[in-house]
């Protein structure tokens, strides 16, 4: 059997998102600027798409949702492009300890450009602390970037009194959400969370790779990140990935329709399957919060004694792919930052797995992957010299 | 993104070597749980020759491999000819390691050397 | 009948393209960098796309980077070699007749500071390459020219102009959208080139740029350091296997493949030769592009006519036509009448017209120029 339980790296695209792209590739393959019956076909439907993922979030318009090639693209066009266009009215900027990489590396590259960055801590919890958040914020501050759901721990951040803290200040800060592992899987009201922006990712709900889009409320001042031909969007120019919207809106269709279901399923398995662990596993770690503030799609765990990638590849090896917070399996040998940012030390985050849920995980799959989890952490317990009381 | 070979996933799976020795007579423990790797090597010597090696290892795959590895290519070698072995050898015995996972290696080998020292030194102190 | 003649604004993906990009979402959906065994599937797949694009242009793998398309390519290769070589100013060479997705990036940095010297094409379309070299000046830092013009079809003399460019050390990007996969490239002309997947039968979304080795080159965005830190972002597996897949065949192909087109074309204009008080605009043009003018008839008119009738063409540029005022910049700059501006349709052919769309087409169009002309 195989269990697929990184979702939050990437998810299986649904045969009927798999269907649109390929309608779109084959058959409606035209340019929506042209002067053409087809393209002007297209062009309705580009424009009704970003009405639709509009309405998903309680946008006021369509024209507030650009279409980009993925989260990673939005999360650069949002704080490059708002930090770049406000210059003159500041250079402070706040992010989370949580944020994801893309978040990170963004802030790193701006405050080479000058920019001040300060990084609000999060609790033992994974959630931010409110409080270190409005002392950070400054007169000269313009933009806050808080994750909506960690990809970690899956805490989730406490956007709405975000939204609130900024409300009351006396100038206007810009509010970013990178909700990739939120969006479609929980409702996101923009207006009641006060956003400004959001970035979101298509292959994060079952659809395609190469696609997701940045909301942008009207009025907020944005500098491109790229420069072309204005056809469909003057903040993103480019042949638009038809397909790939296309795409990734049956998707979003199909994943709204299910998600309170989902979510009420999910928050099931997952209490099922964090109560097992902890009462079949011994000497293990729950990273993150339980309950609501917890995202129903992932549970994250620290095994002692043994390390992250050995558990993780020699899961692979039994047929169940998750994810592991080590240094071993990073490209840059550095343990996983959420797990150091949530007061874990460095053994904490080497034993870290992440195990993140689809809205198809079944009760089955998490079953045989328990059993293999045991079996695994068991068979590297015996190896390693390191053991309870020792 | 980590690419094994077939001989290190097998060396991963099915370590040889693996456990304590009672009452060896070197043991020797390096690196540390805060860097992820870490390894205790236990020997058995006789007429200066390694007649029985056993580990244990914190570490992922790799760590577990080039452990496995080692204590295969040492048992039986006397302690000089133990001492030449470089973790170049245990690499490519392994068929290869992404270069990344080199110092796991380098562990292993740094383990092993460290019991020889120690054995001799006490062995000198005798 | 309909008939697809905007080749060059964008094309279908061939069926096996198609077939195989299907394949990569169904089979092995992993994430190129994730460390389980659907990962090294998907690497698999993106690392060899990108050992046969590298081959097809003649330069090697680690010199090919994926990106989300040819404007970002484009942006890429002319702001990322400046940021990381020249980022206080110089000088820069382009043309008046770039596509929008280097013009622009032009102007933005005109408003950083830098200087950009617009090389004006040719009553032909071409910009000569001893305008080229009296513009080079002490202080010039990049060169980006066009290999194949997007509205006229046009071939850059890049030769010639590779050659001035190395004798003056001078960094030369060309974006080469409208010529790969038309036209046999030898990236080793240049340093840095970009392309664009929905123009050669891939899926759109897709590009790619090629840097030469030593060129050093910043990021235009940031992230996961993915593509050894010049562009960020989960890999687009689909879409570079996609890419690599349309490039073979079109290599398999070419010889019948172009001859073919070759023959519609010449069809075209025959035709178009019988049609008193036309203009082709443009001269050594690419077998895919007839940009044509007729006296008297406005190019949007007849566009909608042919639209009408079942025909896809364009008019000035694709890019241009949907907000702005649709005038071709591109064939203003090559200084040409007001009615041939005004009236210019481009004609795009691709691998899949067939003999008897050609000759529909050349029907619809003479009737059509006649009678818009019997209106006006």
């Amino acid at each position: 059997m195989k269990v697929f339980l990184d979702n939050c790296r990437t998810t299986k695209v649904l045969p009927e998102v798999v269907q649109k792209i390929n309608e779109y590739m084959l058959e409606k393959f035209a340019r929506p600027d042209g002067l053409y019956e087809s393209a002007q076909e297209i062009y309705d439907e580009l424009t009704e798409a970003r009405e639709f993922f509009a309405k998903t979030i309680n946008a006021s318009s369509g024209e507030e949702i650009v279409f980009t090639s993925g989260a990673t693209e939005a999360n650069n066009l949002a704080l490059l492009g708002v930090a770049r266009a406000s210059r003159k009215k500041g250079n402070h900027i706040i992010i989370s300890a949580l944020e994801h990489g893309s978040v990170m590396s963004i802030a790193e590259a701006l405050k080479k450009e000058g920019f001040e960055v300060t990084i609000v801590p999060v609790d033992s919890e994974g959630i931010l602390k409110l409080d270190e958040f409005e002392k950070a914020i400054r007169p000269t501050t313009i933009l806050v970037s808080v994750i909506a759901v960690g990809h970690f721990v899956g805490s989730i951040m406490p956007l709405e009194e975000i939204g609130e803290i900024l409300s009351k200040q006396d100038h206007r800060i810009y509010f970013h959400t990178d909700a990739a592992e939120m969006y479609a899987k929980m409702p996101i009201d923009v207006q009641k969370l006060k956003l400004d922006l959001m970035s979101v990712s298509g292959h994060k709900f079952h659809g395609p790779k190469g696609v997701g889009f940045l909301y942008v409320r009207k009025g907020v001042k944005i500098e491109p990140i790229m420069y072309g031909a204005e056809s469909f969007d003057k903040r993103r120019p480019g042949g638009e990935n038809v397909p790939a919207i296309m795409g990734m809106k049956k998707a979003a269709e199909l994943a709204f329709e299910q998600m309170e279901e989902s979510y009420r399923k999910l928050r099931e398995l997952q209490e099922y399957f964090i109560e097992r662990v902890e009462n079949e596993i011994d000497h293990v770690i729950l990273n993150g919060p339980r309950g609501e503030k917890r995202t129903p799609y992932n549970v994250n765990f620290s095994f002692s004694f043994i390390e992250g990638e050995a558990i993780s590849l020699g899961l692979s090896l039994e047929g169940v792919e998750v994810a592991t917070g080590s240094a071993c399996a990073s490209e840059s040998l550095e343990p996983n930052y959420a797990i150091l940012a949530i007061g874990g030390d460095h053994e904490r985050a080497h034993g870290s797995i992440r195990f993140t849920f689809s809205r198809f995980t079944s009760k089955e799959e998490l079953d045989y992957a328990i059993e293999k989890l045991k079996k695994v952490v068991q068979w590297l317990r015996n190896i390693s010299p390191l053991k309870a009381g020792r | 993104m980590l690419k094994y070979t077939e001989l290190v996933l097998d060396h991963f799976k099915n370590p040889r070597n693996l456990g304590r020795i009672e009452n060896p007579d070197a043991e020797a423990t390096e690196g540390s749980v805060a860097c992820g790797d870490m390894m205790t090597v236990y020997l058995k010597i006789e007429d200066n020759r390694i007649v029985d090696i056993k580990f244990e290892s914190y570490g992922c795959a790799a760590n577990i491999a080039t452990a496995s590895m080692m204590t295969e290519v040492v048992k039986g070698l006397t302690l000089e000819e133990a001492k030449k072995i470089t973790w170049k050898d245990i690499v490519e015995r392994l068929g290869g390691l992404p270069p990344v996972k080199y110092h796991c290696s380098n562990l292993a080998i740094d383990t092993l050397r460290k019991a020889i020292s120690a054995y001799e030194e006490s062995f000198v102190r005798k | 009948m309909r008939v697809y003649l905007d080749h060059a604004a964008t094309t279908r993906v061939f069926d096996e393209v198609a077939q195989e990009v299907m394949k990569l979402f169904t089979q092995f959906y992993g994430n190129a960098s994730s460390t389980h065994s659907h990962g090294y599937e998907a690497r698999r797949f993106y690392e060899e796309a990108r050992t046969k694009i590298a081959k097809h242009l003649n330069v090697e793998p680690d010199e090919i980077y994926f990106t989300s398309g040819g404007t970002e390519s484009d942006n890429i290769a002319i702001r990322g070699f400046l940021r990381a070589n020249f980022p206080n100013g110089g000088h820069i060479i382009t043309t008046q007749i770039e596509h929008p997705a280097v013009l622009e990036v032009a102007k933005q940095l005109e408003k950083e500071g830098y200087e950009v010297t617009y090389l004006k094409p040719t009553e032909e379309g071409y910009v000569t390459p001893d305008d080229f070299r009296k513009a080079i000046r002490k202080n010039t830092v990049l060169a980006s020219i066009m290999w194949v013009n997007n509205e006229t079809g046009v071939i850059q003399p890049i030769d010639e102009i590779s050659k001035i460019a190395r004798e003056h050390g001078i960094v030369l990007h060309s974006d080469a959208v409208q010529a790969i996969g038309k036209i046999r490239i030898d990236a080793r002309l240049v340093d840095m080139l970009s392309a664009s997947g929905h123009k050669f039968y891939a899926p759109k979304g897709c590009g790619f740029l090629y840097v030469s080795k030593g060129i050093r080159i910043e990021p235009i965005m940031y992230g996961g350091g993915h593509e050894k830190g010049l562009r960020s972002g989960t890999e687009n597996v689909p879409g570079a296997h996609g890419m690599a897949v349309a490039l073979e065949l079109i290599e398999k192909n070419y010889e019948a493949w172009s001859e073919r087109v070759k023959k519609l074309k010449e069809k075209i204009v025959n035709a178009i030769e019988c049609i008193p008080d036309h203009h082709i605009n443009g001269s050594n043009t690419i077998f895919s592009h007839i940009n044509v003018s007729f006296k008297g008839v406005h190019g949007e008119s007849l566009a909608t006519a042919l639209d009408m009738c079942g025909i896809s063409v364009s008019t000035a540029s694709a890019c241009a036509s949907h907000h702005a005022k649709g005038r071709s910049h591109v064939l203003e700059a090559m200084e040409l009448e007001d009615w041939i501006v005004d009236g210019a349709i481009r004609i795009s052919l691709g691998y899949d017209n067939s003999e008897e769309e050609i000759d529909y087409f050349v029907e619809i169009l003479q009737r059509e120029v006649t009678r818009l002309r019997s209106m006006s």
